[in-house]
């Protein structure tokens, strides 16, 4: 009985998160509204990972709606490079840290990995989506979950998408949200 | 009078010793401590999605070119491109090459790439994957991305601590190891894996 309600708990809230969050939102039910600004020089590849990562979670049950505008002046950059030196497909940069009231963020897509040039093996339109998505979870301030591989915020890719085929925010992430937003 | 001499001659020696001794401490430290965070730096973390983990040693062979034991000892330099990724290239003192399938020649040191740094007054660093420091030694399976350079395959999951001569893993994702696996315990686990 114990075993299961230490289990069942654990689940509950296996979800971590940096400690920051972005101001002028509101803390309970729906939704928090962040603006996403395209980089115009995306691979379309990219663009389309970001644009699938960007639905999944408007339509999860986070309270978050993710909007597109093409003010170049907004706080919030989605961008795409080709680095061959790295192991990371994905990387998101919150400022002013991460545990703060976020002021500005820079997420960034490795095209090495999406686009298909790295020998590790081509990345799927869905691969793409889940590596989008797990980035904007860390946009919203959820920190790695490697306790499952099966969440969206399971920091590698093999598992979370090879291994456990995710691609959208499952519960645990969305509670992640739903505890700041 | 001689005795006096002799005792004068002793505390001086005696003197400069402990003098030199703190003096190459105190530069030890400061070397080991430079890619540490300052009480005045701002430190930015990074979340990075990374495309393979890996959980045994024979994985890591399988997509490693080499795999080597050394010294970080210095920062090459730091960069950040127009995208604002911010990357350092620090240079790696080999002292042991572990595994070099490809028979690849090695120098006494290789540069390695690490995404993260110091730019002024901010450090970048990524969540999982601390910024390797000056002095630190470590066992690293690698990719060699140009002639001499390499970045370490798996993110945290391809490195390795050495401290007091004990390994362990920098990421509880990856490789587990017992807590007081030897270094050339966990050396001749590669070579065997």
């Amino acid at each position: 009985m114990l075993l299961a309600v230490l289990i069942f708990s654990h689940n509950a809230f296996a979800y971590n998160l940096f400690g920051g969050r972005w101001p002028n939102q509101p803390h309970r039910g729906c939704c928090a509204q962040l603006s996403l600004y395209y980089s115009s020089g995306l691979k379309s590849y990219d663009k389309t990972g970001w644009q699938n990562g960007q639905n999944a979670w408007n339509a999860s049950s986070a309270n978050i709606v993710y909007l597109t505008t093409t003010d170049t002046s907004n706080p919030i950059y989605l961008q795409d490079g080709y680095y061959n030196n790295v192991s990371w497909d994905g990387v998101t940069y919150l400022y002013p840290c991460n545990s703060c009231t976020y002021s500005t963020a820079n997420v960034v897509m490795n095209w090495y990995f999406t686009g298909r040039y790295s020998s590790v093996g081509s990345y799927s339109t869905g691969e793409i989506q889940s590596v989008a998505a797990h980035e904007l979870g860390h946009l919203l301030g959820l920190a790695h979950n490697n306790l499952s591989s099966c969440v969206l915020m399971n920091g590698f890719t093999d598992q979370r998408w090879v291994q456990c085929q995710i691609k959208t925010p499952q519960s645990d992430d969305a509670n992640g949200v739903n505890a700041l937003y | 009078m001689m005795r006096a001499v002799k005792m004068l001659g002793m505390f001086l020696v005696l003197g400069f010793i402990a003098a030199s001794a703190t003096l190459f401490a105190g530069c030890a430290q400061s070397q080991r401590q430079a890619q540490q965070p300052t009480p005045t730096q701002r430190v930015v973390y990074m979340a990075a999605s990374w495309a393979h983990s890996y959980r045994d040693l024979k994985s890591l062979k399988r997509d490693a070119d080499i795999a080597v034991a050394g010294t970080i000892t210095s920062v090459a330099g730091t960069s950040s491109d127009t995208v604002g990724v911010v990357a350092t290239d620090f240079v790696f003192s080999i002292n042991q090459s572990i595994f070099n399938p490809h028979g690849q020649a090695l120098g006494a040191t290789i540069t390695i790439h690490q995404t993260g740094g110091i730019v002024g007054n901010t450090r970048y660093e990524m969540e999982d994957d601390p910024l390797f420091q000056t002095g630190e030694q470590v066992v690293l399976f690698l990719h060699e991305y140009s002639v001499g350079h390499y970045n370490v395959i798996g993110g945290p999951t391809g490195r390795f601590e050495v401290r007091n001569g004990v390994v362990q893993p920098v990421t509880g994702g990856g490789v587990q190891l017992a807590s007081s696996t030897s270094l050339d315990a966990f050396v001749m686990m590669i070579q065997q894996a």
